[in-house]
């Protein structure tokens, strides 16, 4: 055998275990890409995304959102910076008692906004994200949750390095109700996400490949793992889908209030979805609220932060949840923005945006709403093009007020300082730049 | 030219079967199984999207395979937009498993050996010999030159060599020992 035979049988994904295209699996797919690719919640979405970075893995809080209820505070592991401001519950709404409206809140917090270092060397972003999986049995359902931290170093000075720390943070039962099932169950040690597989083996989606974790009740956080890639001066987005922006561009972001909404407005009409409207599309409105939180973690000033509050006060249809603790334990409030995803029938959770009108902070957003069956259901079998739940050893709970997804904005400032890096930190090798090659 | 909208549904359709595998594979080597889904669509999103910007056939594989790139290097990137696509894709709830094959202690240590190269040497030899690229396609998805390409993929493939007849021998090593003590106590008897 060849050493090139010897690297090809250590190909960790064979082509033959891959769907076909003509499989139920990639034709459903490509359905989907038919039908949403102008779904502008794809793009107000992937927007939010692009400042964000890598993956990992978890921790669970929850925070359970409720018009009275509260949440199962979770305790991070791993965060080892302080949260912008002190989770105080008794120093966040010291003055006329519970707001009424999303627009007090949003007008309070654009009075309160702090103001940081206008400058640096590095604008520094982490935030710790999570989601939340179906992990029990049909005894005793529970869910996981999994969460990754993230922190990036971007270098103001383009051509220097970029760093981006990970660290997964543990998984673990998503809250004390699915922790007690969890007990029940014998507090198994790993967990099962489910595998898709079709209806034999010769036609199977890495059927052989069942995704398996450790599971304990307090997961010791890994170390952090690290790499870079050559900065081009990128320091945040106010569009996902548009170019992003460095820091002198964030410099001449105007501190008006209509000045931003115009410049949002702007931003949101050069979408794909506002120019090719369909039925599926976001608004503009939707649009620019989803621009706004954006423009939130973004290196502009105390001004222009407080612009945007009051940006996101004047739009339609912006309502208040009510109080909410985040996944940090932090206190704020919940405020939702109408329907964010307008073309969804089966999953459809509130967007949740987490506020502290007392420091004038975005602290998390959440998608909370229950867990449909079909999503729970990891495990699925295609058969004469019928498909079946045959996933019942990995069940989760589905209920009101689930949050079954979060990222939580641990700090956004500009900093002199240099990151920690581990020793193991690397190029990323799939960072250099590229374009696709050019057609005719 | 002008497309009839059903035809050029049609003409992505018959695009997207003939390349949905090997662009899914590549993904999948590429990023977490779970978070694959997502990348895959992301890909076949952007064609659809500049539809008119791929290139016809052969070329639009290797198009395909350049987006598909970019894709993965901006999933790495950008763990939220993961988090937020899934809320949209993931109705139906298709989920896979790691990449970490568990019983496969061979591929391991060649997969090893691979992790201790260079990234971009390493990258030379997946597109060959995972990916089925051509290596005139491979230099081509990697902005080098056929020479540059070759040199990197020869220098990659004789480390790789290298490491796999050294753990080789260390594992036959590992092997005899246990024997040769079974004889020596044997031996006697």
């Amino acid at each position: 055998m060849s050493i090139e035979d010897v690297i090809r049988e250590a190909n960790p994904v064979r082509a033959s275990s891959v769907a076909r295209g003509d499989s139920p699996h990639a034709q459903r797919a490509l359905a989907r890409i038919l039908t949403e690719h102008a779904d502008p919640s794809a793009q107000g979405r992937s927007r939010r995304a692009r400042l964000g970075r890598k993956r990992t893995l978890f921790t669970a809080g929850l925070a359970v959102m409720a018009a009275g209820a509260t949440a199962a505070a979770l305790v991070y592991a791993v965060p080892r910076e302080a949260p912008r401001k002190p989770p105080s519950a008794a120093t966040a709404h010291p003055t006329t008692g519970e707001p009424t409206t999303a627009r007090q809140v949003l007008l309070t917090a654009a009075a309160h906004v702090l103001s940081g270092p206008t400058t640096g060397t590095y604008w520094r972003v982490q935030v710790i994200s999570g989601t939340i999986w179906p992990g029990g049995t049909k005894a005793h359902p529970y869910d996981i949750s999994v969460a990754t931290g993230y922190d990036q170093w971007n270098p103001k000075s383009p051509g220097q390095k970029e760093f981006e720390i990970t660290q997964q943070l543990g998984t673990r039962p998503a809250t004390p109700a699915d922790a007690a099932q969890w007990r029940a169950a014998g507090s198994p040690t790993t967990w099962h996400s489910g595998q898709f597989s079709y209806g034999n083996k010769n036609d199977s989606y890495l059927a052989d490949v069942p995704w398996v974790a450790n599971l304990a009740a307090t997961t010791v956080a890994p170390a952090p793992s690290a790499t870079w890639t050559v900065s081009d001066g990128t320091l945040g987005y106010i569009e996902g889908d548009e170019a992003g922006l460095n820091a002198a561009q964030f410099g001449q972001v105007p501190a008006r209030p209509s000045a931003v909404a115009a410049l949002l407005r702007h931003y949101a009409e050069q979408t794909y979805c506002v120019k090719h409207p369909s039925s599926g599309c976001s608004t503009v409105d939707q649009l620019v609220w989803n621009e706004a939180l954006l423009l939130l973690e973004d290196p502009v000033s105390a001004q222009v932060r407080s612009a945007t509050f009051t940006v996101m006060a004047s739009l339609p249809r912006v309502r208040l949840l009510g109080p909410m603790t985040d996944p940090l334990g932090r206190s704020g409030y919940g405020i939702a923005a109408g329907p964010q995803n307008p073309g969804s029938k089966n999953y459809n959770p509130v967007k949740a945006v987490v506020i502290d009108p007392a420091s004038g902070s975005l602290l998390a957003t959440e998608d909370i709403g229950p867990i449909p069956r079909s999503v729970q259901c990891l495990t699925q079998q295609y058969i004469s093009g019928q498909e079946r739940c045959i996933g019942s050893s990995y069940l989760g709970r589905s209920y009101k007020g689930q949050v079954n997804m979060f990222v939580a904005l641990v700090s956004a400032g500009w900093t002199d300082a240099s990151p920690s890096l581990p020793s193991s930190t690397q190029e990323d090798p799939h960072g250099s730049p590229g374009l696709p090659p050019a057609g005719p | 030219m002008i497309y009839d909208s059903r035809v050029r549904e049609r003409r992505f359709e018959a695009l997207y079967t003939a390349h949905y595998q090997a662009i899914a594979g590549y993904v999948l080597r590429r990023v977490a199984a779970h978070e694959a889904d997502d990348v895959i669509a992301q890909v076949f999103t952007v064609a659809w999207r500049r539809f008119d910007h791929v290139p016809p056939p052969p070329d639009d594989r290797l198009w395909l395979f350049g987006v598909a790139r970019n894709s993965v290097s901006d999933q790495r990137r950008s763990e939220r937009r993961r988090l937020h696509l899934r809320a949209r894709l993931s109705q139906d709830a298709v989920t896979t498993g790691s990449l970490a094959p568990a019983a496969d202690p061979s591929g391991e240590q060649v997969r090893a050996a691979m992790s201790a190269l260079p990234p971009a040497d390493r990258e030379a030899l997946r597109l060959v010999l995972w990916d089925e690229l051509s290596h005139a396609e491979a230099a081509a998805l990697m902005g080098c030159s056929p020479n540059a390409f070759e040199l990197r993929y020869r220098r990659a493939r004789s480390a790789v060599r290298e490491a796999v007849i050294a753990m080789h021998s260390a594992v036959l090593m590992d092997q005899e020992r246990p024997v040769r003590t079974q004889e020596s106590r044997t031996a006697p008897s």
